[in-house]
């Protein structure tokens, strides 16, 4: 399928379309992009129509988002319909102090790390992917990282011929350090990525229905 | 006055769902083909509002979706109703000719159409 979306048109309705569903969470932006991108796909491989007309089929990006504003809007969730997240949890100081607990959080009485994945959990400006490593790069953040390193065997018993991480002769001279440094740098590379996509996908102001054709975005 | 688009966009967006229920109806159908149905009667102006939609009928339990080899390549996702899905399509339709027979009537005696 994927073949087929790899045209520049294409790519840059999808990205549109992306950042304009930003603001959903991430599950509900996945499935309908999932969608128009199989839909793109399959209605290229009928070729009976170029791709500019796929696209000025499927209408621009805010014309896809239209429903969202329909009748299920002002429904609340008490039917059954799946509630939306609170305007704050896509807010970009939302997304910079789940970054720094996610890095710092460690440091708070041990449990700000856990607010800071609370926090990434409920923000919806990441996907479930980067969430999950979000969680797993580092559990702690950088305090957390920095007790791993010093779980690692760096040494050799010069005895026994064990490893450990006591005070023996390291196996190479100065690769505790090194590792320790890049061990704890893996935290703080995961919470910037976390807070650059983050901020990236910020919402954009509603516009005005438009009837204009994608390929007019793209000028 | 208003616009003739405005209004069968306001009356689109009430019975959209619905349509899209009825189109699958008692099969499975792929998204594309039910795009193409409903533009094809005038139901959809843009094809991509379909997915947000789908999205939500699928996350209220009203379709259901599943995976199924394709012939031309990719698997394709088919959507078919649920339970859930048939008695809302069901409840809408028997709103629905009462709704239209009310409205005609009504429209018919204002015009003075004896029909």
């Amino acid at each position: 399928m994927m073949n087929r979306l790899d045209g520049q048109e294409v790519q840059k309705y999808l990205s549109a379309l992306e950042a304009r569903l930003s603001h959903l969470p991430a599950d509900q932006s996945e499935e309908i992009l999932f969608g128009v991108q199989e839909h793109i796909s399959e209605d290229l491989s009928r070729g009976n129509r170029p791709v500019s007309e796929v696209l000025a089929s499927l209408g621009n990006p805010d014309d896809v988002l239209a429903d969202m504003a329909g009748p299920d809007s002002s429904r609340s969730s008490g039917d059954g319909r799946a509630p939306t997240a609170p305007r704050w949890r896509s807010t970009s100081p939302w997304v910079a102090l789940t970054a720094v607990l996610l890095v710092i959080g460690g440091f708070l009485a041990g449990i700000g790390w856990f607010a800071g994945v609370a926090c990434l959990w409920m923000g919806t400006r990441w996907k479930t992917w980067e969430k999950i490593l979000g969680t797993c790069l580092f559990p702690g953040g950088v305090l957390g990282a920095l007790y791993f390193a010093r779980l690692i065997p760096w040494s050799v018993d010069p005895i026994l011929g064990t490893t450990s991480s006591g005070p023996a002769e390291p196996v190479i001279p100065g690769l505790p350090l090194v590792a320790t440094i890049l061990i704890m740098c893996i935290p703080l590379i995961m919470a910037g990525y976390l807070m650059v996509a983050g901020l990236l996908r910020r919402p954009r102001p509603a516009k005005a229905p438009s009837t204009a054709p994608p390929s007019m975005l793209h000028n | 006055m208003e616009p003739n688009g405005t209004i069968s966009t306001n009356l689109r967006k009430g019975v959209l769902e619905y349509c899209v229920l009825a189109m699958i109806g008692d099969g499975e159908m792929y998204g594309l083909d039910i795009a193409n149905g409903l533009h094809g009667q005038g139901l959809l102006t843009s094809e991509g509002t379909l997915y947000p939609l789908l999205a939500r009928l699928r996350r209220n339990g009203q379709v259901e979706t599943s995976w199924r080899e394709s012939s031309q390549g990719a698997p394709r996702r088919y959507y078919t109703l649920t339970a859930a899905g048939r008695e809302s399509l069901a409840a809408f339709t028997g709103v629905w000719n009462d709704f239209q027979q009310s409205v005609s009537n009504i429209l018919n005696s204002a015009t003075g159409d004896p029909r």
